[in-house]
Parts: C-alpha cells; sequence; structure tokens
C-alpha cells in the first residue's frame, strides 16, 4: 500500500520543478501561487526549464499508451472444482475411466481435440462452444466460443501470451512474472477462460518466450511486428496458433 | 469491463496524456536513455492499470508515478547487464570528446551507481528519487511516505556509503574507456 498522499503544491518554500509540472498540468488553481510559479520559470527555474525542454522534446516521439483490454476477449473464471469426499473423488475417477475409454473407441471425427503441438511446444486448447467442447480443427473458431489454453514451455525463459489481430490490437492475455521466469515444461495460461468476440478479420494466438525479460510494451511491439501474417513467421523463439473465426 | 474499470481505464490514459511527458523527464535522468526510458514511462501507466490504482487527483497521481518509475529504474539499474551498457555508452562519449570534466561526471555517475547497487532498499529508494531524478528532499518525503527523520537518515546512510566507496576504491578510468 502507498504511504504516499502525494505532492504538496507550494507548502512554503520557493516553487521547485514538481509545482511547475503541477502548474503546467493545470493543477495550480490559486492564482497568487500560478503568479509564483510563473516568476520562478524565468528566474530560478530557468536552467532546469531549458534542460526539461530539451527532454520534451524527445516525447514528442512517444508511442500511445497500449493498455491490455477487456472489450473484445472476457476472461471468465474457471469453474472451481472441490472434491469434497472420497466418494466424490472415486466417482470422479470412476467417470473419467468411462470418458477415456470410450475416447478410445470414439470414431476419429468425435475426438475432441485439446493438445497440439507448435514445434516442440505443448498446446493444450479445449475449446467450449454453447456448453460442449468442439473439434474446433473441424468445426473452426466462432463468436462466443471459449478458450481453455495452456501453453508448456519447452525452454526456461519469459513467456508472453497474447492474441494479435490484423489490425494491429493486441491482448496480452498471460506474462511470467519479472522475478519468476519459466522453468521447461512449466505451464503458462490465462487467469480464466477466454472468450472470442466478433471481430471478423485475422487473428492470432502467439506466445513468445524470451530468454531475458523484456518489457509488456517491448514485447507487444515486437508481436505487432509479425503483421502482416505472423504464421509465416520462422522465429525459433515464437509460436504461433490461427484464430480467425469462420 | 465494468464501468468503474472503463472509468479508471480513461483515467489513466488520460493521465498519461497529461502527465507522461514528466515521468519521461525522469526516466531519462534516471537511465540516459531515450528508449529505456520511454519504455519506463510506459511500463509505469501499465502498472497503474494493472495494480488497479486510482487516480483521484494530478498531486497523488504523479507521486505514486515518480515513486513506482524510481524503484523500476533502480531495479535496472542495478543490474549487472545495464550497468555494462551504461560504461559502454561513457566509453563512446570518452572516445569522442575528452575532458576532466567529462571524466568527472562519468566518475560521479559511476560511483552513484556503484553506491545504488549497495545500499540498502530506504538509502536507495531515495537516492533515486534524489539524486538521479532530481527531486527535491522535501519532495522525496511525499513521494515515499517516510518521515522526513527516516527519509534524511537514509540519506545520510547513501552519502556514507559513497564516501566510503570513494575513498576505498576510486573507479578505474581505464576500465571505464576500454
Amino acid at each position: 500500500m502507498n504511504r504516499s498522499k502525494g505532492f504538496v503544491p507550494l507548502s512554503s518554500d520557493a516553487p521547485d520543478e514538481v509545482d511547475a509540472e503541477l502548474y503546467r498540468a493545470g493543477a495550480i488553481k490559486d492564482d497568487a501561487d500560478r503568479r509564483r510559479i510563473n516568476q520562478a520559470l524565468s528566474g530560478p527555474l530557468a536552467k532546469s526549464e531549458a534542460e526539461l525542454s530539451d527532454i520534451d522534446k524527445l516525447w514528442a516521439d512517444a508511442p500511445p499508451l497500449q493498455l491490455q483490454s477487456g472489450k473484445v476477449l472476457r476472461l471468465h473464471k474457471r469453474p472451481e472444482y472441490r472434491l469434497r469426499s472420497l466418494i466424490t473423488l472415486t466417482a470422479a475417477a470412476a467417470a473419467l475411466a468411462a470418458f477415456l475409454g470410450a475416447w478410445m473407441y470414439a470414431a476419429p471425427q468425435q475426438q475432441t481435440p485439446s493438445i497440439r503441438s507448435m514445434g516442440q511446444m505443448a498446446v493444450d486448447l479445449v475449446v467450449e462452444r454453447e456448453g460442449k467442447n468442439i473439434n474446433f480443427t473441424e468445426a473452426g473458431f466462432k463468436e462466443g466460443d471459449r478458450l481453455s489454453i495452456n501453453i508448456t514451455a519447452p525452454r526456461p525463459g519469459y513467456g508472453t501470451l497474447a492474441t494479435l489481430q490484423e489490425d494491429g490490437q493486441i491482448f496480452i492475455l498471460a506474462r511470467s512474472d519479472e522475478h519468476r521466469p519459466l522453468y521447461t515444461d512449466q505451464g503458462l495460461s490465462p487467469s480464466g477462460l477466454v472468450e472470442l468476440d466478433g471481430y471478423s478479420g485475422r487473428e492470432w494466438l502467439i506466445f513468445v518466450l524470451d530468454p531475458e525479460y523484456s518489457s509488456a510494451g517491448d514485447v507487444e511491439y515486437r508481436i505487432r511486428s509479425y503483421l502482416p501474417d505472423p504464421s509465416t513467421s520462422r522465429r525459433p523463439d515464437v509460436w504461433v496458433f490461427d484464430l480467425s473465426r469462420r | 469491463m465494468t464501468q468503474s474499470d472503463a472509468a479508471r481505464r480513461q483515467a489513466i490514459e488520460g493521465l498519461y496524456r497529461d502527465a507522461g511527458q514528466f515521468v519521461f523527464r525522469r526516466c531519462l535522468r534516471m537511465l540516459r536513455n531515450n528508449e529505456e526510458a520511454m519504455d519506463v514511462t510506459q511500463w509505469c501507466f501499465v502498472r497503474a492499470w494493472e495494480s488497479g490504482f486510482e487516480p483521484r487527483s494530478l498531486e497523488q497521481s504523479l507521486a505514486w508515478l515518480y515513486r513506482t518509475a524510481g524503484r523500476r529504474c533502480l531495479t535496472l539499474l542495478r543490474d549487472e547487464g545495464n550497468r555494462r551498457r551504461i560504461r559502454r555508452e561513457h566509453a563512446t562519449e570518452l572516445r569522442r570528446g575528452w575532458s576532466p570534466s567529462h571524466e568527472g561526471r562519468v566518475i560521479e555517475r559511476e560511483l552513484l551507481l556503484r553506491a545504488l547497487q549497495n545500499a540498502d532498499e530506504a538509502a536507495a529508494e531515495v537516492a533515486m528519487l534524489h539524486y538521479f531524478q532530481g527531486l527535491s528532499m522535501k519532495r522525496v518525503v511525499e513521494v515515499t511516505g517516510m518521515s522526513t527523520a527516516t527519509a534524511y537518515r537514509a540519506k545520510s546512510r547513501y552519502s556514507e556509503l559513497l564516501r566510503r566507496i570513494a575513498s576505498s576504491e576510486p573507479p578505474d578510468m581505464r576500465a571505464i574507456r576500454s
């Protein structure tokens, strides 16, 4: 928790750089204070103002702020499963055994692909449509599909899982912490199910594994550079999966 | 995205437009690298969004942003890889135009960085804001929320460390130049 209450403009002493910044941003309301700061800008603060105005020129090239948005992809909490008793556990195991048995004997068109391989990386992708898991390789993706995604890192590094639209919009779904890189075979997944919206252009699921930590802005910049078609990328540290709707 | 999320998002985007350049000023003073300063500035606002920070006033927001930027830059400057890069950049500058005053500035920064590497967290944070960001001690107190006495004690510890490093291990300019 931040104990700081914030800056106190012009408490008692002469105006400083922070006062000048508050003044420029229109946060100083008192006329007398504004006059004092204005005078200081051409007096004691003139030198630092000159230095700072040089810095401000560089800021003219600043990129727009890219905040992760929930507009297109909505995260839903995973349902919580609690095994309350041994009976429940046994029942679940029996159901699983029955399911596996049925799955093994099922015709190929009834299978629901969940684990795919992209290069040497395992992607655990389950797609749910209208409450049922679907075979997305045949049925493709549609608005409203809910995706459960888990990526297994093939080697240690800092992972970023994101979607990229062909219009350049990026949504970071999961990122490894700066102080906790992924180790080999460790999974990375979003905090919930990802629901696809009705975006009509092309869209890709992208996983980037960096040996060194990069800022979110840096990674987004790189991911965007894979356009117009990231699936043609042959970079060893980038995996791409087409999520375009049909 | 809830209504309050949308409003908070708008507020943070507005804050970036109004105050982004002020945060960038501080970051550039600390890092002396345009791209990294841009990155850290962006990172601070993304962090504000992700951490649930709610901008209430410019005074409160700037103080939060300066502190967050200071800590981020501290992490970067303590990283040995970044320190090597800073030394390399100094080397280029030194080869371009050598002057005793330039050497003085390089040594001064090198000492500040080395002390930063070894300082305790409070001392490093105060030093970062005061020596690298250029904030007055009054502002440091406001940003960190420390008491005035605690902030000055932290500054003294850092200054003492600086003196010890300067007197016992004068930086080797040949190493910096090579």
